[in-house]
């Protein structure tokens, strides 16, 4: 069990990289930390692999305070972007280097090598070195080596972004599985929240050093804490629009109203509102709706992509299933379902209102 | 490129070849002549007689003085391989107060002139009584500025994940300086090592301050030996001497250069 408490990082002790960081990570959990680059995401990894002195707040492993522990004592392993291979060392003995310093005799030594490779497939590459292997292979040693120190907690600091897609998918997989096979805390780090969402236990979405949210996969991408979690996750993103309170109207660019089943508290001014493709839909017979123009179909096979004028500024995309017949110029009528619309107020934060059963319904204003 | 120019290049460079290489070309030929042809100014000899070559070795102990001087090169090319890898793995991998300011001291040494601290050396050595003795030939030369800068740069090449990857595995700062550094710099440690080996090897004035026993003494007090020996020097026996001391040199800038080149070509690559 990891605990992070009140955890911050700063290089010139004015300004915060990563500020009042609070999570508690269990044993056995993949914990994902995920954030667009320079969030302070890799800073807290390496703050608790011990590669980073901690600034400020405490870090507790298993109720052990770890703060001033070099990484050697921390039980843990870790795994580089760039992989960190010793370049003039074989796989075997790039995989076994860290085991020498443990007491660790030869036979175990081998023994252990020899299953990680296997369970990596990389038996037939023990004598190799890393230059004669593919960005995967590569990728497979740095993991075996994280595997043998059989420690219990595994740190991964965006370890498939330098492999293609088609191989990072199958990566995402491997590693998920290792990890469920060994039971191991994994800690993982990365900017893709389709990583994030697909791999982890519970996911700890950051942004300009603080915590955003964090939450189970699911959780966070339907119930957003804010502006950016809303817009960080989720592919294609969250549809967002600026809007006016008009009563229990909302105005976009004075185009177009949206009336709502409910009234927000008479001080709002100005909120956003999110949704998110899949929730906008072809009207049907009864439905109220609103007729958008096409401006851009991408057929993807199992699901189509429209973008749409909202107004004369805002596009906004819907996610159809299957393969639609929607042309660009096409005026389509389209509705959304009030409960999957979501509101933010001035400063990004969720508003919670409570929501109606009726449809929200746009229509074009006159003014 | 057309062959006009890479005629006019190979012509340059053969001109250039002949102006560096004449004074050992006649080095070379003066140690087969005899006194008096010297005299005379033939500049060829009629027969290539090995007697130049013999007196040499029966003048002056040049056997001793070449074994001394294989010592010393060897202890200060070891001393300073190892003080500069130590102290450039320090000033890369290791994070202490007031290392940046530490290192820029060291480089600062490289502007004083050697000459200004062979008085105060000289005094040390005669203090710990290390004249005449192999130690006071090498000690003083381990610590080298140039050879921790040189080293420095090439450690700052290894990625620092190397040493992070290391730190969280447990492996210690030694191994990892041994096992993963250390052939990682294969390169520059044989530069600074031929560099030091022949530094070592053309030494004069130190030497000559500090040894006045032929035990210890280094072949090039002898060649100044021969020369002051004598009243009329006999040109072709120094010269003699001079083409077996410098031979040591050739033959590690021979065997030497194709392994730089791999090396550098190795490191462009990657």
């Amino acid at each position: 069990m990891i605990e992070l408490v009140q955890i911050g990082k700063s290089y010139d002790g004015k300004t915060f990289v990563v500020d009042d960081v609070n999570v508690r990570i269990e044993k056995g959990e993949f914990f994902v930390l995920v954030g667009p680059s320079g969030c302070g995401k890799s800073t807290l990894l390496r703050m608790i692999a011990g590669l980073e002195p901690i600034t400020s707040g405490s870090l507790r492993i298993n109720g052990k305070e770890m703060n001033d522990v070099p990484p050697s004592e921390r039980n843990l392993s870790m795994v580089f972007q760039n992989y960190a291979l010793y370049p003039h060392l074989t796989v075997e003995e790039n995989i076994t280097f860290g085991l020498h310093t443990k007491k660790i005799s030869k036979q175990e030594r081998k023994k252990r090598c020899m299953e990680a490779a296997e369970m990596l497939g990389l038996t037939d590459y023990l004598k190799h070195k890393p230059r004669q292997l593919s960005g995967g292979q590569r990728q497979r040693v740095a993991l075996a080596r994280a595997i043998v120190a059989q420690t219990p907690i595994c740190l991964m600091d965006e370890p498939l972004s330098n492999l293609d897609a088609k191989l990072r998918a199958k990566m995402r997989f491997e590693i998920r599985q290792l990890q469920q096979q060994l039971g191991i805390t994994m800690i993982y780090v990365t900017h893709d929240q389709m990583e994030a969402m697909t791999m982890a236990d519970r996911i700890m979405v950051m942004d300009g050093g603080r915590v955003q949210q964090i939450g189970e996969p699911l959780d966070v991408y339907n119930h957003p804490a804010n502006i950016f979690v809303a817009s960080f996750i989720g592919s294609p993103a969250m549809n967002m629009t600026k809007a006016d309170v008009l009563e229990q109207s909302l105005i976009f660019n004075r185009e177009r109203i949206m009336r709502l089943a409910h009234r927000f508290p008479l001080e709002t001014k100005n909120i956003t509102i999110g949704v998110r493709p899949e929730h906008i839909r072809l009207a049907n017979k009864n439905d109220p709706y609103f007729t958008v123009k096409v401006v851009n179909v991408e057929r993807l096979g199992t699901e189509t992509l429209i973008t749409f004028a909202l107004t004369k500024k805002e596009h906004w995309i819907a996610r159809w299933n299957g393969q639609c017949s929607v042309r660009v110029g096409d005026e389509v009528p389209v509705t959304i379902d009030e409960q999957h619309v979501l509101f933010f107020n001035e400063a990004g934060e969720r508003l919670y209102v409570g929501v109606g059963d009726d449809y929200v319904s746009f229509r074009e204003t006159k003014f | 490129m057309s062959i006009f120019r890479s005629m006019v290049t190979y012509i340059l460079l053969v001109i250039g070849a002949v102006i560096v290489m004449f004074p050992i070309g006649y080095a070379f030929i003066i140690s087969f002549l005899s006194g008096a042809q010297l005299l005379q100014g033939v500049l060829w000899p009629d027969e290539w007689s090995l007697q130049n070559y013999v007196t040499a070795f029966e003048k002056v102990p040049l056997l001793r003085y070449l074994w001394n001087s294989f010592i010393v090169s060897f202890i200060v090319m070891i001393g300073q391989l190892l003080v500069s890898s130590l102290a450039a793995y320090a000033f890369v991998f290791l994070r202490f107060w007031g290392r940046d300011v530490l290192f820029f001291m060291t480089i600062a040494t490289m502007l004083i002139p050697w000459e200004a601290t062979v008085i105060p050396n000289f005094l040390t050595i005669q203090k710990f009584g290390w004249t005449n003795s192999y130690l006071g030939l090498t000690v003083p030369f381990f610590a080298l500025a140039f050879g921790i800068f040189l080293l420095r740069q090439h450690f700052k090449t290894i990625p620092f994940e190397l040493y992070e990857a290391a730190q969280v595995s447990g492996v210690r700062h030694f191994r990892f300086f041994w096992y993963v550094v250390l052939p990682l710099s294969k390169t520059s440690l044989a530069t600074l090592g031929v560099y030091s080996f022949l530094t070592t090897w053309n030494m004069y004035l130190w030497p000559l301050l500090v040894t006045n026993d032929e035990k210890v003494r280094t072949v090039q007090i002898g060649l100044k030996q021969m020369q002051t020996q004598e009243m009329a020097t006999e040109w072709g026996v120094v010269m003699a001497a001079v083409v077996i001391v410098i031979m040591p040199t050739l033959l590690l800038l021979f065997i030497g250069q194709k392994q730089l080149q791999k090396g550098l070509m190795q490191g462009a690559i990657k």
